[in-house]
């Protein structure tokens, strides 16, 4: 089937204080008529998730309202296809004097008018960081400032899970708690299953469960970088005892289970499906 | 919470009552911020209630941008007739109390309204 890719382009004057908002809705509203309306794109998964729609208004309500803020004029181009949204805000303006400034929450340098409209909160460009896939911030000094940014389509499985606690798991998969003291309270939202450090590392979900054979002392380290409350030890591995007393230390628990991982994964992802 | 409890809770006035009628609100986030209200971003359809002490216009399109149905204007301010037009327009309900925001999320919290789920980020 033939990819059909849509762009959408507005102005936006800048101390345009009134109408403030006003590109975001349109915009937003010509998604929505795609997304019902047209055959290339019906088809794709994601038509009705308002999730998607919701994400992509927030960072381009934040972007628009950057440029009414601080610039002069700006041109807001949205780019649709089958996947992704990407937003384009290109101003004149006097840049940002300091990027890092500028994505540090709580800073700003909007005017009184704009503060009394309740924005101008320091949280803009953070919050599009946090929010969007995809950020790319250029600006010069005195020239203007670009800023692009991409919403890409929610995996489905992403959307359903929600939160599970701890105790809850190792109760359901009948698992072996291998350290002690610590704080069985704290909630999972998904898991990984690896073995290879480095793909946990770059692939893995902050704050998930992690499955593994690997007992070695570097599984506390990556599990402390990656935010990963709990390891799951597959096929009764043994654990060195420096492992478990690291482990107690940085608050990470370790369970241990009979069976592989594949089974351990497949119960786990019952587990999150049927929550 | 149908929005006739809300309003006889916070005993609000109904400023613009286009909109869905019949939806039963679970949850509310309370803001003047507008950024921090675009903090909420949750992945649940439940209907949300905003409150906010902004009168102006870029409330009802906060609304709209984060499909809230309903929005409860606090400290009983005087909305401007423009923002009440683009509420009307675009089917967001509107209501005003005469209640510090404080109050008004005590009152509603009280009745079993729960805050808006938010991702830790």
């Amino acid at each position: 089937m033939a990819k059909k890719i849509k762009i959408f382009q507005f102005p936006i004057r800048g101390a345009d204080f009134e109408h403030i908002g006003n590109v975001t809705i349109e915009t937003r509203k010509l998604i929505k008529i795609s997304f019902t309306e047209e055959e290339c794109f019906k088809n794709e998964s994601f038509v009705g998730s308002r999730d998607f729609l919701r994400r992509f208004g927030i960072c381009a309500y934040e972007a628009e309202a950057n440029v009414i803020i601080h610039a002069y004029y700006g041109l807001f181009k949205t780019i649709l296809c089958c996947k992704r949204i990407k937003g384009e805000v290109i101003d004149r303006g006097p840049g940002i004097p300091s990027i890092l400034n500028a994505l540090t929450p709580g800073f700003s340098t909007a005017s009184e008018t704009a503060k009394s409209l309740g924005f101008g909160a320091g949280v803009g460009l953070n919050n599009i960081q946090k929010i969007a896939d995809f950020t790319m911030l250029h600006s010069e000094k005195g020239k203007g400032t670009s800023l692009q940014f991409e919403v890409w389509k929610a995996k489905d499985n992403e959307i359903r899970r929600t939160a599970m606690k701890i105790k809850q798991i190792i109760k359901a998969l009948k698992l072996e708690l291998v350290t002690k003291n610590v704080d069985m309270e704290k909630e999972v939202k998904s898991a990984y299953s690896c073995d290879l450090l480095s793909n946990v590392l770059a692939k893995a979900e902050d704050e998930s469960a992690w499955l593994t054979v690997q007992t070695n002392m570097n599984i506390i380290g990556v599990a402390t970088i990656k935010k990963i409350p709990i390891i799951i030890i597959s096929e009764n591995s043994t654990i060195p005892k420096q492992a478990i007393a690291k482990a107690e230390e940085n608050g990470i628990i370790i369970a241990k289970g009979n069976e592989d991982t594949f089974t351990i994964s497949g119960k786990l992802y019952e587990l999150f499906q049927k929550e | 919470m149908k929005i006739k409890t809300i309003i006889d809770v916070t005993k609000a006035e109904i400023l613009q009552k286009n909109g869905i009628t019949d939806i039963d609100i679970k949850y509310a986030f309370a803001a003047d911020l507008m950024s921090d209200t675009l903090f909420i971003i949750s992945r649940e359809e439940e209907p949300v209630l905003l409150i906010s002490g902004i009168t102006d216009q870029s409330v009802v399109r906060t609304a709209i941008i984060l499909d809230i149905p309903v929005v409860l204007i606090v400290r009983g301010k005087t909305v401007p007739q423009k923002t009440i037009e683009l509420a009307k327009k675009n089917n967001i309900i509107m209501l005003k109390t005469h209640y510090i925001m404080f109050v008004t999320c005590g009152l509603l919290y009280k009745e079993g309204l729960k805050g808006a789920p938010w991702q830790k980020r």
